[in-house]
């Protein structure tokens, strides 16, 4: 790996530790890695929780989000740039934002429903999905979700 | 997921000097526990940003106070010594840490001494200005070996054991004196613990500079002649000390090659030889160079 992509490694993964320890609550930083390692991750920031937990708050998610794409930001901030080093975290931030619409009914815009998210390939032909879609595009619901609940929290 | 970003924008903007000083540790080190990143993030936070780039020396008072006229008042070179020995003791181990194994040869250069001997049934006397020669290349070969335990990364404290093979042979007139001959050919062994300071300058992680100091016991093998007598057998020397510096060059993964100038001291007050005791001080010059294995632990 060259210098250039160890540095770019390291501001991401820096990233994520500094947003994990910046929002109060969230579980400790135990390990940063930019060691590259078999399966193709070139570094990793692991967070272990102090206690077992069964539950997820809404704005623990929002957060988990938050932590999630500080990785890409700090790239942005520190480098100018963005890199493919992203993928992992924003598919991980698009299924837990697409999880708190559509399984466990977070979106106000939406409300209190669930769209089956067990049968998730079946979602589609849900006769609640397409109505689903249209207020999605409306309102941008994932967007707007985490915007509102970060903006309560900084407030 | 869009205010999600903004939010950890703001947060790395705020923090910006945080995640510098974080990112440079992590390429340094590569491997940073939760405890280093703590650190990192408490001193990012705590250091003002007018005095962003002012260094002040810190001493021991400086820990936990805020202001106040102790500040500058400088602490003892002993009291120094003792708070770094505890600090060392009492800082929490990482839990990661790379092993090292080092072979290395080289040359030592002893220096000139007095040698005082006492034999059994007559006065002491003397012998000064005694030469010696190390004879690093002719068998048995100066050599040494060290292993240790480090933290992780390029940076930290380490501990070390080393064995090192010196030589020391005498250049004496045989009939000058009733000691014949001296020298310590099987060597002028060395056995040392050391704590060693590693840290990465400016080369990527691919190389450490190294500076240890250690202390242990000097096993020589003397084989001394006097009055025509010979006799040679390993004996406890004393104690021993050394400092030095070096330098670690990744060549191949696990691969380093080591290069190191080091001094050692010992005075053997009692050596035995064949109706007289010798005793003398040694101080010896090294140069090393070698290979050394760096097993990381992650």
């Amino acid at each position: 790996m060259s210098q250039k992509e160890r540095e770019i490694v390291a501001y991401h993964e820096s990233g994520h530790a500094i947003v994990a320890t910046a929002i109060p609550g969230m579980d400790p930083v135990h390990k940063i890695s930019i060691v590259q390692r078999g399966f193709g991750a070139l570094g990793y920031t692991m967070q272990l929780p102090l206690e077992d937990r069964y539950l997820m708050q809404r704005k623990d998610l929002l957060n988990q989000l938050a932590v999630l794409l500080g990785g890409r930001t700090a790239e942005e901030i520190a480098l100018g740039e963005i890199s493919t080093g992203a993928q992992n975290d924003l598919q991980r931030a698009t299924d837990i934002a697409r999880a708190m619409v559509t399984e466990w009914g977070m979106s106000e815009a939406l409300g209190a429903i669930n769209y089956d998210g067990a049968q998730a390939k079946q979602v589609p032909r849900h006769p609640d999905w397409s109505r689903a879609r249209r207020v999605r595009r409306r309102h941008r619901a994932p967007d707007r979700l985490g915007g509102q609940a970060h903006h309560d929290r900084r407030a | 997921m869009t205010d999600a970003h903004d939010a950890a924008r703001r947060i790395l903007t705020a923090r910006r000097d945080t995640l510098e000083t974080v990112t440079r540790k992590l390429l340094e080190i590569e491997v940073m526990e939760g405890r280093s990143f703590a650190t990192s993030w408490a001193s990012a936070r705590r250091r003002p940003r007018p005095r962003r780039f002012r260094s002040r020396p810190m001493n021991c008072v400086d820990a936990g106070r805020s202001g106040g006229s102790e500040r500058t008042r400088p602490t003892s070179l002993p009291a120094s010594l003792l708070l770094l020995i505890i600090a060392l003791a009492c800082s929490p181990r990482p839990a990661m840490a790379d092993w090292l194994f080092a072979g290395y040869m080289g040359a030592a250069g002893t220096s000139s001494n007095t040698l005082t001997v006492s034999p059994a049934s007559a006065p002491p006397f003397s012998i000064n200005e005694v030469a010696y020669k190390g004879q690093a290349f002719r068998s048995p070969w100066y050599y040494g070996v060290r292993g240790g335990w480090l933290p992780a990364g390029t940076q930290g404290v380490g501990v070390e054991v080393e064995w090192t093979h010196a030589k020391a042979i005498a250049q004496m007139d045989p009939r000058a004196s009733d000691l014949n001959a001296f020298q310590q050919s099987h060597g002028l062994n060395f056995l040392l613990g050391n704590i060693a300071y590693r840290f990465s300058p400016s080369c990527n992680g691919r190389c450490a500079a190294v500076v240890r100091g250690g202390a242990g016991i000097s096993t020589p093998h003397v084989e001394s002649t006097f009055r025509n007598v010979h006799q040679e057998q390993y004996q406890y020397g004393g104690p021993a000390w050394q400092a030095g510096a070096g330098l670690e060059y990744r060549v191949w993964q696990f691969v380093y090659g080591i290069v190191d100038a080091r001094i050692t001291r010992v005075t053997e007050k009692h050596l035995r030889g064949a109706g007289a005791e010798v005793a003398g001080s040694f101080f010896t010059r090294h140069v090393d160079f070698g290979v050394a294995l760096r097993l990381p632990n992650r």
